[in-house]
């Protein structure tokens, strides 16, 4: 079932995203950035985490995912640290990701050349 | 009165360089060189943009038999920032230069430039280059982004084409010429330039026709730069609402036409080459041969600057008019 649901989900964000691409003058930027607040907003009640106990990686590869991450780095640190956890934690669990980004398109940017 | 007539300016000769992309087409065994890649054998795509206007350039000198020093001025025109392909491109040739911009609809400006310095059996050659991955870099977003196309854009064509004006009697005569106004309905959508253009186009054709008392039966085609299908249609509606009662057949416009059945380009060509390579691979032929005898050239120029979209300002257009006739 897992699979099914991760899929489902999936899915439903890209169509979300490819309609307001077409339909709207909003950027891949800008529909990126409004699923991230999406999935951070998502946190309200525990949402989004019992979408990934459903969906598995059908919720944890989409960019809401990302904004999951960011409010739990956050809220982690601030338990500790009070407001200062909010500059101290917030890229905390998503720094993978985003080191991974860096290092993977800098390889990928010595090896191959743009076709058009 | 924005229209000027011209007594003896002609087309010595013509010539073109483009890339696989733009042989597939309308034009397709009508360019004299094609490029099997984008890149043209260069490192990058702005010396490859550059290599196409030097291979127009010399295409055109080896057609006519004349040599660089023969001419008295080169007038060219490109898209990139800085004019970068004209000056860069042009750097090492000892003649003088005029780089001009004034976007698509450049090949038109430079001809009329240049026309006015073609006198006394002078010979100028006007050239205009674009490049399809180096717009898209200054204009839109990196090529390694691999952006999804929008439904309404138009693809810059890659290629450039060349044309040496002289006053001795060639086949190909200017006649005329009618200079754009500069036009802005507060069209804000960067991807879609032709209705912004088209409205351009309506005000340069319409005062040409008042000027010169034509209208579209006297021309054997009127053809509009880089409008695209949208665009044209825009045009179209603009003529009928405003009462214009002639058949509208000949109107057709150069961007539609030149990646014929091509669906990855969306609404057609656009760029400084896209109206230069159609004039020089399909319209001036036709001139020349005798299957038509007058055709009013109306290349477009959306002026839009990256900087000014940023900052939520319009994107303002402009279109001039040449007037090419058979010599009699």
């Amino acid at each position: 079932m897992t699979y099914i649901y991760g899929a489902i989900y999936c899915g439903l964000i890209c169509v979300i995203g490819q309609f307001i691409y077409d339909h709207t003058k909003l950027t891949a930027g800008h529909i990126t950035s409004i699923f991230v607040v999406i999935g951070t907003l998502l946190d309200f009640g525990d949402l989004y985490d019992k979408l990934l106990v459903l969906c598995g990686a059908g919720a944890s590869l989409p960019i809401t995912s990302f904004g999951h991450s960011l409010i739990h780095g956050t809220m982690f640190e601030t338990q500790g640290n009070g407001f200062l956890g909010i500059f101290m934690g917030m890229f905390n669990l998503t720094t993978p990701g985003i080191t991974a980004a860096i290092i993977f398109s800098f390889i990928v940017a010595l090896i191959f050349k743009p076709k058009s | 009165m924005r229209t000027y007539k011209l007594d003896s300016t002609y087309v010595l000769n013509y010539a073109t360089a483009a890339t696989i992309n733009e042989d597939k087409g309308e034009l397709r065994g009508k360019l004299d060189t094609v490029f099997d890649d984008i890149y043209c054998d260069e490192k990058n795509y702005e010396l490859a943009e550059q290599k196409l206007m030097k291979t127009s350039i010399e295409n055109v000198l080896k057609k006519s038999n004349l040599r660089l020093n023969d001419l008295e001025l080169i007038v060219s025109g490109d898209l990139m920032n800085q004019l970068m392909t004209t000056y860069y491109g042009l750097r090492h040739i000892s003649i003088p230069v005029i780089g001009i911009y004034s976007a698509c609809s450049s090949s038109a400006l430079g001809l009329i430039i240049g026309s006015n310095y073609a006198v006394n059996g002078k010979k100028v050659l006007v050239t205009t280059s674009s490049h399809y991955a180096a717009a898209e870099r200054q204009f839109r977003y990196p090529n390694e982004y691999g952006l999804q196309k929008k439904e309404v854009v138009t693809t810059t064509t890659s290629g450039a084409g060349s044309i040496i004006l002289t006053s001795k009697k060639h086949p190909i005569q200017i006649e005329a010429y009618t200079l754009g106004v500069i036009q802005d309905f507060n069209y804000k959508d960067v991807n879609d330039m032709g209705g912004a253009m088209s409205i351009a186009a309506y005000d340069t054709i319409t005062t040409h026709f008042k000027d010169t008392n034509r209208s579209f039966k006297d021309y054997d085609y009127v053809v509009t730069g880089d409008l695209g299908s949208l665009g044209l249609s825009v045009l179209k509606a603009l003529f009928k609402e405003n009462g214009y009662t002639d058949s509208l057949d000949n109107l057709v416009d150069l961007g539609t036409m030149i990646y014929k059945g091509c669906p990855e380009c969306y609404m057609g060509g656009s760029g400084c080459a896209c109206s230069m390579l159609m004039l020089c691979g399909k319209y001036l032929p036709m001139i020349e041969n005798g299957k038509i005898n007058s055709l009013l050239y109306v290349p477009t120029g959306a002026l839009h600057n990256p900087i000014a979209v940023f900052q939520k300002q319009s994107i303002p257009s402009i279109a001039h008019a040449i007037v090419f006739r058979k010599a009699v």
